[in-house]
């Protein structure tokens, strides 16, 4: 893939010409060029930081945010088949769940999609996570970071919760937690523990990038 | 020229003193009075018959009302200002009709009851005559609970706490007793005081006031097992009112449904249609229903206080001074109508809305919701002007409520254009233009369609009252299913489609 094929590929997604990016990753993809694919990946990577800057910049919303992000993701679907064993996430592992008591996912899920894209491992546990559960994940998987969710207030003192159970299990030490949602503020967020509250998602992941970077 | 004049409502002989030149609109607003056309001369809702002193007839009244309802003294309001001592009756309370499809049948039955709209932010109370079907008096007032949280779950979490369900159990009720009082002051001394009290709000609403235990309601699945009507004697709720009055709350649809979505079945006969309809109350939280006599959907998203000008820089309630309507004319200039016409202060619920569809067609904002000249403010009139962060807030609200549609529209197998009408109720209904709720994006259907309700709970709760008797619910009830949106996937993604403009097709795939 030349360095044109790959701004070709970087304005479609900023376009948001979901048939243009498609094209050119299934093209790439029939070719099975390893190194072609993975410059494809990093086109598609760069594209996204635009994104994110559009979005917190206020130059995009939610509808181009989440559009972006979808195709992005079924573009990376079209070249999985070839990068196969090269999909080793460069960041690390995050671990992800809306607490206890609340049933939204979406401002997680757009994190989830940033988060890949920006090449992380993301262990999704879905929503209304308990306690356990979240203590559970962190164990096994021994995340860079784990991201609590919460858009209801009445489910918001669940997060200390979790945070203290993390501290009991004497894991707490070893990550990094960061919080989002609208039932919560960076105030609310550091009182309990956390280490960082994300406004928007883009810059929940600008966040956990620098942790990472910077281990 | 007096600096103030007296205005007088008759048959309560409530007076009040203002301004000389006021907007009777403005000054009947706090009497409860409502303006489906938002004051524009169109709908003659606002009917007044001048008993006393001069009126004179302005252009609105003359091309729409015969030569004998001019005679007789009436006259719209809504065009007037009080320019000397009047006197006049309230056309609304005399005929409380809601639109033509749902007039009511009045059983004359001895005697007075009161009719509530607990709301989240705001509590009606209307005194009636149940002989005649005429309101007697109305009392306004915030809801004592919003300083605990403005939003439901706030509210909900406040009530968690120790001695926090009965600090908003006491207050609400300490408070509805002193509207009943100030209802029964306003009265005329020949009444009889009520004999019935009917209240009608969301579920949390219902169990704070109720004294019920408020966790189900704050964790999923967001259920409670204490739907049911409720009653009360007075004394128990603790109001001394003469003859201990009985005091009823109408039963909840479910966690997220109360018996304002009932009585919004109610006063749009839903229940009774064969033909498909649908409503929405537009307020912080937007109840939606859409059905008809076979099965009716209902749904309640959280829109946040947009439509009611919270968290709008410039953002006003419809008072003196607040930009209530814009347009566009013919050589695409900007105009805006404030009320009272001085200096424009703010803008409402229903200006946000016409600014953000001038804009859209002005091309000053993209349809993705983006203010296109270097995201500066869209300025309107005088030192007003809305904002990204303003655009943004709508955006969130609208596509909150068009997404609730959406789900409820796909539920009842139906298209926009299937709906034979579909009512807006509360405020911010009244106020903001169909066409320009169309042009956001806000609501997929045709100006014909859209009608403005009222406060749709009270109309419900009279439907109640009037009724030769005590109805049963139950039927109703059946028919009812409560689509929950928290856990719907389709939802979220409609709800972001929804959050752009409807030029925004591209994103539509």
């Amino acid at each position: 893939m030349s360095a044109q094929e790959m701004e070709k590929l970087k304005e479609a997604l900023l376009d948001l010409n979901k048939a243009g990016v498609l094209e050119v990753v299934s093209a790439t993809a029939t070719t099975a060029d390893l190194q072609a694919a993975k410059l494809a990946v990093e086109a598609i990577a760069g594209a996204l930081q635009v994104v994110g800057k559009r979005f917190q910049e206020g130059e995009w919303f939610l509808d181009e945010l989440v559009y972006s992000g979808e195709i992005a993701k079924q573009a990376m679907e079209k070249l999985s088949p070839i990068l196969c064993d090269e999909t080793q996430p460069t960041q690390g592992c995050v671990v992800i769940g809306t607490v206890f008591g609340d049933l939204h996912d979406l401002g997680k899920d757009i994190f989830i999609n940033f988060a890949t894209s920006a090449g992380f491992k993301v262990i999704d546990l879905g929503v209304n996570v308990s306690v356990e559960a979240f203590t559970k994940a962190v164990l096994e998987h021994q995340p860079v970071a784990l991201g609590i969710s919460c858009l209801l207030t009445p489910a918001a003192g669940g997060i200390p919760q979790v945070i203290q159970d993390l501290v009991e299990k004497g894991v707490r030490e070893s990550l990094k937690i960061i919080v989002g949602g609208a039932a919560l503020t960076e105030k609310f967020s550091l009182e309990v523990g956390a280490d960082a509250f994300a406004p928007d998602a883009v810059t929940g992941t600008d966040i956990i990038r620098a942790w990472s970077e910077g281990q | 020229m007096p600096q103030f004049v007296q205005v007088t409502l008759a048959p309560s002989n409530q007076t009040i003193q203002v301004p000389y030149g006021a907007d009777l609109k403005e000054v009947l607003h706090r009497f409860g009075v409502e303006f489906p056309c938002g004051g524009r001369g169109r709908c003659g809702a606002c009917r007044i018959k001048v008993i006393q002193g001069v009126l004179p007839l302005s252009q609105a009244c003359a091309s729409i009302l015969s030569k004998e309802e001019i005679d007789a003294g009436w006259r719209f309001a809504c065009r007037h200002r009080a320019e000397q001592d009047i006197t006049f009756e309230l056309g609304q309370r005399e005929a409380p009709v809601l639109t033509e499809h749902g007039a009511f049948h009045v059983e004359a039955r001895d005697g007075t009851a009161v009719v509530i709209d607990l709301g989240t932010t705001t509590l009606v109370a209307q005194l009636l005559d149940l002989q005649s079907g005429h309101v007697l008096a109305v009392e306004t007032a915030l809801n004592p609970q919003a300083v605990h949280g403005a939003d439901l779950m706030t509210r909900v979490d406040y009530g968690l706490r120790a001695s926090g369900r009965e600090q908003l159990t006491q207050s609400i009720r300490e408070k509805l007793g002193e509207l009943i009082h100030g209802l029964i002051a306003l009265a005329p001394s020949t009444m009889d005081p009520p004999g019935s009290v009917l209240l009608a709000g969301n579920t949390v609403m219902h169990h704070l006031f109720c004294g019920l235990d408020l966790s189900p309601l704050s964790q999923p699945p967001f259920e409670s097992s204490q739907l049911a009507a409720r009653q009360f004697t007075a004394r128990e709720l603790g109001w001394e009112l003469p003859y201990d009055p009985e005091v009823a709350f109408l039963p909840c649809l479910g966690g997220f449904v109360g018996s304002d979505i009932l009585a919004g079945i109610l006063a749009t006969q839903m229940h009774d249609s064969e033909e498909l309809i649908g409503f929405v109350d537009l307020g912080t939280n937007g109840e939606i229903a859409i059905g008809n006599r076979h099965g009716i959907f209902c749904t309640s998203t959280a829109a946040g206080p947009a439509f009611e000008a919270g968290g709008i820089e410039m953002g006003m309630r419809a008072a003196t001074g607040a930009i209530v309507e814009v347009e566009k004319d013919q050589e695409k200039e900007v105009l805006c109508h404030v009320l009272g016409g001085g200096q424009a202060q703010g803008v409402c619920g229903s200006g946000l809305v016409d600014a953000v569809a001038t804009g859209l067609d002005l091309g000053f904002i993209s349809p993705s919701g983006r203010l296109r000249n270097d995201h500066r403010p869209f300025h309107l009139k005088d030192a007003v002007s809305i904002t990204q962060h303003d655009i943004r807030q709508l955006q969130l609200a609208k596509g909150a409520i068009a997404a609730g549609i959406s789900i409820l529209l796909k539920e009842a197998n139906a298209g926009p254009s299937d709906l034979s009408a579909f009512y807006l109720a509360g405020a911010f209904g009244n106020y903001v233009k169909s066409e320009s709720a169309r042009r956001v994006g806000l609501l997929p259907f045709s100006q014909e369609q859209i009608q403005s309700a009222g406060n749709t709970s009270l109309h419900g709760l009279k439907t109640v009252i009037f009724s030769e008797t005590r109805p049963d619910f139950d039927p109703v009830l059946e028919k009812v299913r409560h689509v929950s949106l928290a856990s719907d996937g389709e939802f979220q993604e409609t709800f972001i489609k929804k959050t752009s403009f409807p030029e925004n097709e591209r994103l539509k795939d």
